[in-house]
């Protein structure tokens, strides 16, 4: 079930993680590149850090993790999106979207 | 990828996964430093200074996995009280002599069957202890110029996470995504 109230700073962390899994199943190297890559290297992410918060989202149902072959033929653990996923993606979305108008706001007034 | 669910049966299992897991992406990074051009030492290096503390990462995967094994045997104890619920109720539909105890025995079915409901509809699950308590994820600005330095101890400054049209990170992200997907 999709939380309704999150903390805003950490549920737009987690939004990154989830919006790198749309594409599909990654390993925790993956989702720290692509975050790093697709914020053309504005972001960058803890790497170790990185676990903690996947294992965490594991436990509340967001993502599901899979062992399985890496490009170098290495065991990994793949993250992928559930549905449940999915939907906290749409929620931390729209908390963010809120906090960024609520911020330009403040700052186009202030 | 051929797929493996990852269901640790138990501490040590989960612990030995944590372990090859964690190592696997200071492999990767370090081969990726090498590629670059590093030293093996100074891609060793590098990779240990951009993971950050190794032991405290790996105590709180270790403590996440403890509390979801937890949860897990709570769970399987309440699905095992449903199922016992539902046969007791059962049991006392059909055999019940009377009609009061008839009753029970419809009463003990519908919160079996509705709980159960709750349960696959995740409306209802074991506490967890820490939710909401999450460990901080480090995610820091790095500054927009070609001063880019790498490994621990890198510069990195607050700057504005905007780019040339005003969009932040995110609707770079979401609008990536509408391109590739046209």
């Amino acid at each position: 079930m999709a939380k309704e109230k999150t903390n805003l700073l950490q549920g737009t962390l987690v939004m990154l993680i989830l919006r790198t899994l749309t594409s599909g199943p990654l390993h925790g190297y993956e989702i720290a590149q692509r975050i790093q890559q697709s914020s053309d290297d504005v972001l960058r992410v803890e790497e170790g850090s990185l676990y903690p918060a996947l294992y965490r989202m594991e436990g509340q149902g967001w993502i599901e993790a899979e062992w399985g072959a890496s490009e170098n033929n290495r065991r990994a653990k793949y993250y992928s999106l559930t549905r449940a996923g999915r939907k906290q993606l749409a929620v931390e979305t729209s908390n963010w979207e809120r906090l960024r108008e609520a911020i330009a706001r403040v700052l186009q007034t202030a | 990828m051929s797929g493996m669910k990852s269901m640790p049966r138990g501490r040590e299992d989960a612990e030995r996964e944590i372990e090859e897991e964690l190592r696997f992406h200071i492999e990767m990074r370090t081969r990726a430093s090498l590629a670059a051009g590093m030293t093996a030492e100074e891609a060793k290096a590098d990779a240990l200074g951009r993971f950050g503390d190794y032991e405290s990462v790996r105590e709180a995967c270790r403590k996440i996995s403890r509390e979801r094994l937890e949860q897990q045997v709570h769970l399987r104890a309440i699905r095992g009280f449903i199922w016992v619920m539902l046969g007791c109720g059962l049991t006392l539909r059909l055999t019940g002599g009377i009609e009061t105890v008839r009753e029970v025995g419809d009463l003990m079915s519908w919160i079996a069957v509705l709980w159960r409901l709750l349960l696959y509809l995740r409306a209802i699950r074991p506490a967890d202890r820490h939710a909401g308590t999450g460990e901080q994820i480090a995610l820091t600005l790095s500054a927009p110029s070609g001063n880019e330095t790498t490994g621990a101890g890198q510069s990195r400054t607050p700057v504005p996470a905007h780019d040339q049209n005003g969009r932040t990170p995110v609707e770079r992200l979401l609008a990536d995504d509408e391109r590739t997907s046209q």
